[in-house]
């Protein structure tokens, strides 16, 4: 990596921190020498300095807390990649490892069973446990699962149970078709799963943060009188890099602000045109006297389908843009942590994760 | 018969050692990481790099883009590095490759110690004003 200031821009009197969106082209990329914005060459890069310019403002929160939407200004790319695949793959959630069936007689195979519990999403703190001692929890040296469920450790292992066996109603209607009337637990949710505390666990956690599933409404399988699913699951903390069960988000991501500039008054039958090209919110129309003329009102709002750019007047004076260091970041979670929690989450994985590595280069430095 | 099961037994065994020698290897020891760490990172051709201190390339395991990129992000604006830049040799083989070149008499390792400094300062004034946006914005 050449090291160069990017001082070209490609077109006159456009900001060299935004990328240019053209109809059929985006210019001003990061297809330099490097990610940063232009900058000087003479001048050592600082650090504090780069942190002192960071900025981070919140846009939006769910009532639920799960959902939020915040800024992070004045950084790069890179930066903001890497707290987005961290909160994708590395903040650790607790999931179902380890299915001991005792009894399925259900239509569905043991295996994709299996497979579907370990999915389930659980409500519990993953700071209070540690990580498995072994990668592959529970597999003796001949390579065979153990035979015999294990008791599981407090402070590595939570331990549910479901039981549950489907009937038939004796009190439904004799024309009745539908199987929820005509037998008990004809459909498995995944609120039929029950806690077991194992040794002093329980002392752990209040009412309100007993471990159990997020949500109660997840059909895991559908049963016919005579079927029944007995297991016991054993959950283990773990990260979403070994297995997406283990993310605790649904989606972080980010996108860039996109800017949109007005180069001529536009107005009457353009203005309404104009708003109708961008998304709701985006373009508003005042009254300047007699004149309608349009306004951006709230470039965030816009999805950049550049639209715009298949009206020949309109595109003559409209420019789109996109804030290369301006990052919306969206995160939701999948429910064990809040979505502001994860993002400190992630932020201290992150320090922790250069921080090994770095003791471990200055061991081989010595 | 009993002779000829001995002999079919033995080769079993003799597979089985063979199997079990791998994953054994590489599971020296373990950290206070939150993610159980192994032997995390080793130098290429190191008899090289201790002829020449300034060029060094260096072998993350179980790390990816997110360290591999945000690392190179910072090292490229550093005053001692000549060049920088990382890469996943396959994406089946959990590692990356981390290329430095430094300018004459500059240690290398000692130029990516600083880069993971920064990055962890980097992260931890995010987390910082984060934290401090985040109380604002619900009281």
């Amino acid at each position: 990596m050449v090291k160069k200031s990017t001082t070209k821009t490609t077109e006159p009197d456009f900001p060299s921190n935004e990328i240019l969106m053209q109809e059929e082209v985006v210019l001003n990329t990061y297809d330099e020498c490097t990610d940063y914005i232009e900058y000087d060459d003479t001048k050592e890069f600082s650090i504090p300095e780069y942190c002192d310019n960071i900025h981070v403002a919140m846009v939006n929160e769910s009532e639920d807390k799960m959902t939020l939407e915040f800024d992070i200004t004045h950084i790069e790319a890179p930066i903001a990649n890497a707290l987005r695949r961290v909160l994708i793959a590395e903040v650790p959630t607790m999931a179902l490892e380890k299915i001991y069936l005792y009894q399925n007689t259900s239509v569905i195979q043991d295996e994709v069973l299996c497979h579907r519990l370990g999915l389930l999403p659980l409500c519990v703190d993953p700071r209070g446990f540690q990580f498995p001692t072994e990668k592959v929890v529970g597999i003796n040296e001949k390579g065979v699962d153990c035979d015999e469920e294990p008791a599981g450790d407090a402070t590595r292992n939570l331990i549910f149970k479901i039981n549950v066996s489907c009937t038939k109603n004796r009190n439904a209607l004799p024309n009745s078709t539908d199987p929820k009337t005509l037998y008990h637990h004809s459909s498995v949710y995944s609120g039929s799963f029950a806690w077991v505390p194992i040794g002093d666990q329980k002392s752990n956690y209040t009412d309100s943060t007993t471990p159990r599933m997020v949500t109660d409404d997840i059909l895991v399988a559908k049963l016919r009188p005579g079927q029944e699913i007995e297991a016991s699951c054993h959950a283990v903390k773990g990260i979403g890099r070994d297995h997406a069960k283990f993310s605790p988000v649904a989606t972080a991501s980010y996108r860039l602000l996109p800017t949109i500039r007005l180069n001529a008054e536009i107005t009457g039958e353009a203005a309404e045109r104009l708003k109708s090209v961008f998304s709701e919110g985006v373009i508003e129309i005042e009254k300047k006297g007699s004149k309608r003329v349009a306004v951006v009102k709230d470039a965030r709002k816009d999805t950049c389908s550049r639209n715009v750019f298949r009206h020949e007047d309109l595109a003559k004076v409209v420019q789109l843009g996109k804030n290369k260091q301006h990052f919306i970041f969206s995160v939701e979670s999948t429910g064990a942590l809040k979505s502001s929690e994860l993002v400190v989450e992630a932020c201290k994985v992150m320090e922790t994760k250069c921080r090994s590595l770095r003791k471990q280069i200055q061991a081989l430095i010595k | 018969m009993g002779k000829k099961s001995e002999k079919t037994e033995k080769p079993v065994e003799e597979a089985m050692e063979v199997e079990e020698k791998p994953p054994v290897e590489p599971e020296a020891e373990e950290e206070d990481l939150n993610v159980p760490a192994k032997k995390k990172m080793e130098i290429l051709d190191p008899k090289s790099f201790e002829q020449d201190p300034s060029n060094l390339t260096l072998i993350l395991y179980e790390e990816d883009h997110t360290i591999g990129n945000s690392i190179k992000h910072i090292l490229s604006r550093m005053d001692e590095v000549e060049f920088c830049g990382y890469n996943v040799p396959h994406p089946l083989e959990d590692k990356i490759l981390f290329r430095v070149q430094t300018k004459d008499g500059i240690n290398a390792l000692e130029v990516l110690v600083k880069a993971f400094e920064s990055v962890e300062q980097i992260f931890s004034t995010i987390r910082g004003k984060f934290e401090e946006s985040y109380e604002q914005s619900i009281s």
